[in-house]
Formats: C-alpha cells, structure tokens, sequence
C-alpha cells in the first residue's frame, strides 16, 4: 500500500491502526510529529493559544483525510503540507482583521555581537505581517523551509509563474516596509 | 546594508531560535472523537453566487420585457403625420 522507501514502517503500522479506528495508534503519530507541525506553526503565529490549536487543527485534518495519503512521500512532509494551507488559511482570516505588528525598537548589540535569534525571528514576524498572506507565505516557506518555486506550487496547488510573481511582489513590498520602519537603523546595520 | 539582504540576515538568525513546545495530542484526540472538524468558511461563494443569482433575475425580467414589447426604434424618428382631410 505505502512505498517503503518513503513511509517507515512504524508509520505505516500506525496509519493501518488509525485508519481501523485505533486512537492511540493516531496519539502515537501526533506525539511522532508534533515538535516537525509545532515548529512550523512558530512561523505562522507566535501566540501560544492560537499555535495549540493551530497544531490541533493540522492533526485533525490529517485524521480525516488520512486515507488520502498515498505513501510516495513520508508523513511528515504531507503533514507539513497540510500545516502549511491550515496556515495559509489562518492568515486570510487574520488578513481580514487587518492584524499588522509594528517592527519593536531592537536593541542593537554592541559588535561583534548579534541579535539574539529569538528577537530576529520576532522582527522577522512583525515585518512580514505586512504582506498580504499569500505573498507572505511564498516568502516564509523560501526562507524558513528552503522550499524552491516548484515545491511552493506543489504545496499550494498553485502555478510556478504564480509563486515566481508573488515572491518577486513580495520581496518590493518587503523592502519598502523595511524602509518604511527603519529596520536598518533599528539594527545599527547602516554602515 | 540593503534591506533586502538585512532580511535575509536576520532570517539566518531567527532559523537558529528553539520555538516552544506545543502539547496539541489530547485536545486534538478529543475533537477527532466528537467528530469536530472546523467548518470551512464558504460564506463569501455564498455571497458571490447570491449576487450572481440576483444579477441574473434582473437581466432575465428586462429581457423578458423587452422580448413581449417589441417596439421598433425607428418608430420615434418618424411620427405619424396627421393627413388634413381634404
């Protein structure tokens, strides 16, 4: 049933079970998975309540659309592809709240230190809530996912001229919010 | 520094951060078993296809007017003269 090259066998035991109705054979898969689904979430929202469900939501999906999966790629990269439209998803609601961050004062550290990770990916939050959320996406999936063009248009269903369109669209409105919010000043990267 | 290439940066920086747990099994089990998936919201089709819909029934009652009331558009450019009775 399940490619064996792609699809570990403690996978493919547990997908069996769940799909025969076993909820600890599931519980087994979310525990497996959840830090690869959490982790991509941390890119979509940064609010603890609303990753917990967002991650919930992931493994529902996944649940009911279990005997959809075909087995020619591993579970998590079909995991990470349902999180990725959950998540595309989430911000076209939050779109429509019209949820923009301001970019936070950022302590620039004396050289040769640098921003602690935790605030870069903060500032790198804030700033790209400015994008509308399909071009924000383009962009996190090629910066945090290294994904290229095609797999974005795989992930999404969306043609490789359309993700070529967005992330070039994405990237000139990037860069005039940059400039719009001093991100170089605020760094201390000016010279 | 551009601002484009400051991004890609502090992008390499934010890769390196440890996001926080997540402990999503139990309450996602928990909606599995009340069979709870969330709605997909499908109210702005609804709207576009009642606004399609409505849109629609207009055209249809003004050509069904114009079909059972056909009046030729020359009627107006040439009144009917009234013939002095001799």
């Amino acid at each position: 049933m399940y490619n064996a090259l792609t699809v570990l066998e403690t996978d493919r035991q547990d997908i069996l079970a769940s799909l025969g109705g076993d909820e600890a054979a599931f519980a087994r898969l979310i525990r497996r998975y959840e830090p690869s689904v959490a982790s991509l979430a941390w890119r979509f929202t940064r609010e603890p309540a609303e990753r917990k469900e967002f991650v919930q939501d992931v493994f529902v999906e996944a649940y009911f659309s279990l005997d959809g999966f075909r087995g020619d790629a591993p579970l998590e990269h079909w995991l990470r592809r349902i999180a990725t439209r959950v998540g595309y998803r989430f911000w076209k609601r939050r779109a429509r709240e019209a949820r923009e961050m301001p970019l936070a004062d950022l302590d620039p550290p004396a050289p040769p230190a640098e921003i602690e990770p935790s605030a870069a990916g903060a500032a790198v939050h804030a700033l790209l809530t400015h994008l509308p959320p399909a071009e924000r996406l383009v962009l996190t999936l090629m910066y945090f996912e290294d994904c290229s063009v095609s797999e974005i248009a795989h992930r999404m269903g969306w043609t490789r001229a359309m993700v070529k369109m967005r992330a070039f669209r994405a990237r000139r409105r990037l860069k005039a919010v940059a400039q719009r919010e001093h991100l170089l000043e605020k760094l201390g990267w000016t010279s | 520094m551009d601002e484009l290439k400051a991004m890609e940066k502090l992008v390499r920086l934010a890769r390196r951060e440890h996001p926080p747990m997540t402990d999503a099994g139990p309450a996602a089990i928990a909606r599995i078993r009340a069979g709870v998936v969330r709605p997909v919201r499908v109210l702005p089709l609804s709207v576009l296809a009642a606004a399609a819909a409505v849109a629609a029934a207009v055209i249809l009652v003004l050509a069904i007017n114009a079909w059972t009331a056909p009046v030729d558009p020359q009627t107006a450019l040439f009144p009917t003269v009234e013939v002095a009775s001799l």
